[in-house]
């Protein structure tokens, strides 16, 4: 019986080589295969200009049950981090757009009146609310 | 290098402080490892409280602080004459620094980490870091979804190795790897401490921490590690407390016990079963145990107590008309671990555990391995019981993403079981 056991470990740690062994060349070979790892770099830079606010609007049109709309906007959070994000909410002095296309986020930013401020080429535009601004102390 | 300094501060509290309490006895690697793990355990206290008075990140404060212990536990260790360390050889050590190297390359595929390092984990420690008087944002109810209920002991021990490296992500990264090997190290010397074979020691090390699911988890720098490390190493010093019949690794325990109610909500249940159980089991000193264990978990207290949210990721389905915990879903509860444990993805692991428990017959279920039996079924009981009353997630989502999680923190635990309901048959 103890000689079964033990069979059965190496088997166990025989598998689990091989398995893991074939996991690391596959990411060694294909490192693009690695998931939601660069969405985050869309947001690059817009920590500097946010600074210390401490609440922006996030607003998307984007469906928030799809995974990678979701995996987006959790990784813009970390990066603008220690700002908070608040999704779709944009009576904020600055509200990130991160819509379907830049077309939507321009429409939807003169329908509330604010100003772009900045965008980039993945359709990222942070806009400013002027009446909120000229409230900041 | 930095990074180094950071770790050896943090590993040469923790090695101290065990020192100081295990004065009497020989020190072993076992000692050194479980050491480590105590130490970072510390660091992430100090940060904690450093935190809590200050109501901002102190530059100046942490690395003063922690000389400061460092030289006390110095002093204090040269005056009560501890033991000086002498290791002999043990070979089977060498899987640590291969295995190293595979998390090493594996970390780097995922430098930021899993889901949940970005959302939780990762987060709170950058607003604790970054946010200055603003750090409690991160408990802000607009930020549910990156789990604000849970607790703070990784982000606190991510504070401490970026306020030394300079908020470098390759911390975290380091982190998860390091973790990792420490509970590979205290199962391997654990083992052997009990004097279980080599053979079955390095076997069972081998294959539960060369599982590829596994090796994903270990690096995604989730806490999960964090509650596996201390969660083993209180059932190890407990354990030891009870064949060598001495009190001090009932300390050690009841220490682990408390860091472990930090690092998760999950961990905090850990450590109350654990706690009712050895209670049960009636210790030598029980009110030691118990004010020990409540004093390590006193950020936990206070964080369950004076800052945690309302978790917003709850639904009583008992009481919920719109949502409620129907049969359908408790079929679902019970029958889904089931074909979990039999995945190819935990690589026959569980199978083979099951096996080598019926094989070892009654030594698995007696005292005091008991204790270890009783806690997987209850901890496990538990779990299915939330799952089947928090219906705010799907269930078949939600116990796909993170039940493998929970055995994975547990897996280690259950072979140490395993390992030591062999050891008469070696």
């Amino acid at each position: 019986m103890r000689k079964a056991v033990l069979i059965l470990l190496i088997l166990c740690a025989a598998f689990n080589v091989l398995q893991l062994t074939l996991q690391i060349l596959g990411h060694q070979i294909h490192p693009s295969t690695r998931p939601f790892h660069s969405l985050g770099d869309q947001f690059k830079g817009l920590e500097v200009i946010l600074g210390h606010e401490r609440t922006v609007g996030y607003y998307t049109d984007k469906n928030m049950d799809n995974t990678l709309a979701i995996a987006q906007f959790e990784q813009a959070q970390y990066l603008l981090a220690p700002t908070v994000l608040d999704l779709n909410q944009t009576n904020h002095p600055f509200v990130l757009f991160d819509c379907t296309s830049a077309e939507v986020a321009i429409n939807k930013i003169k329908e509330l009146g604010l100003q772009p401020l900045k965008a980039n080429n993945t359709g990222i535009v942070l806009a400013i609310n002027p009446q909120l601004q000229n409230l900041k102390p | 290098m930095m990074y180094l300094i950071a770790l050896c501060i943090a590993v040469g509290l923790g090695i101290l402080t065990l020192r100081l309490i295990l004065r009497t006895k020989q020190p072993s690697y076992l000692d050194l490892f479980l050491g480590a793990a105590l130490g970072f355990g510390i660091v992430g206290q100090i940060i904690f409280y450093l935190q809590l008075l200050g109501n901002n990140f102190n530059h100046f404060l942490p690395p003063v602080f922690s000389l400061i212990l460092l030289g006390i536990l110095i002093v204090l260790n040269k005056s009560k004459k501890t033991t000086p360390l002498k290791f002999s050889k043990n070979l089977s050590l060498l899987i640590l620094p291969l295995l190293a190297i595979v998390l090493w390359m594996e970390a780097n595929y995922y430098p930021l980490g899993g889901w949940d390092a970005w959302s939780c984990w990762n987060l709170k420690a950058k607003f604790i870091y970054l946010g200055a008087e603003q750090w409690k944002d991160m408990l802000a109810p607009n930020l549910w979804r990156s789990n604000t209920n849970y607790p703070l002991a990784l982000p606190t021990i991510t504070v401490w190795f970026w306020h030394w490296t300079g908020f470098s992500q390759s911390s975290a990264m380091f982190n998860a790897v390091v973790l990792t090997l420490l509970t590979a190290g205290v199962l391997l010397l654990g083992l052997q401490e009990f004097k279980v074979s080599k053979k079955i020691s390095i076997l069972i090390t081998v294959a539960v921490f060369t599982l590829a699911l596994g090796n994903t988890l270990s690096i995604s720098q989730y806490s999960d590690m964090l509650s596996s490390l201390f969660l083993l190493c209180a059932f190890i010093c407990y354990l030891l407390s009870v064949e060598q019949k001495n009190d001090r690794w009932l300390i050690l325990s009841a220490i682990f016990a408390g860091l472990l109610s930090f690092t998760k909500n999950e961990g905090l249940v850990a450590s109350g079963l654990f706690a009712l159980l050895v209670l049960y089991l009636k210790p030598q000193k029980p009110f030691q145990f118990i004010s020990i264990l409540l004093a390590a978990a006193l950020p936990m207290v206070i964080f369950s107590l004076g800052m945690a949210p309302h978790n917003e990721a709850f639904i009583n389905g008992l009481t919920s008309a719109s949502k409620p915990s129907t049969l359908a879903r408790l079929q679902y509860v019970l029958l889904y671990p089931l074909v979990e444990f039999i995945g190819l993805q935990w690589g026959g692991l569980w199978i083979c555990a099951a096996a080598a428990l019926i094989i070892s017959g009654q030594r698995a279920i007696k005292k005091p391995l008991i204790i270890l039996g009783l806690f997987i079924v209850g901890y496990l009981g538990i779990v299915l019981v939330y799952y089947q009353i928090n219906t705010f997630f799907e269930i078949d989502w939600w116990m796909k993403n993170t039940l493998n999680r929970i055995l994975f923190a547990l897996m280690p635990t259950v072979f140490l079981w395993v390992g030591l309901s062999l050891k008469t048959n070696d």
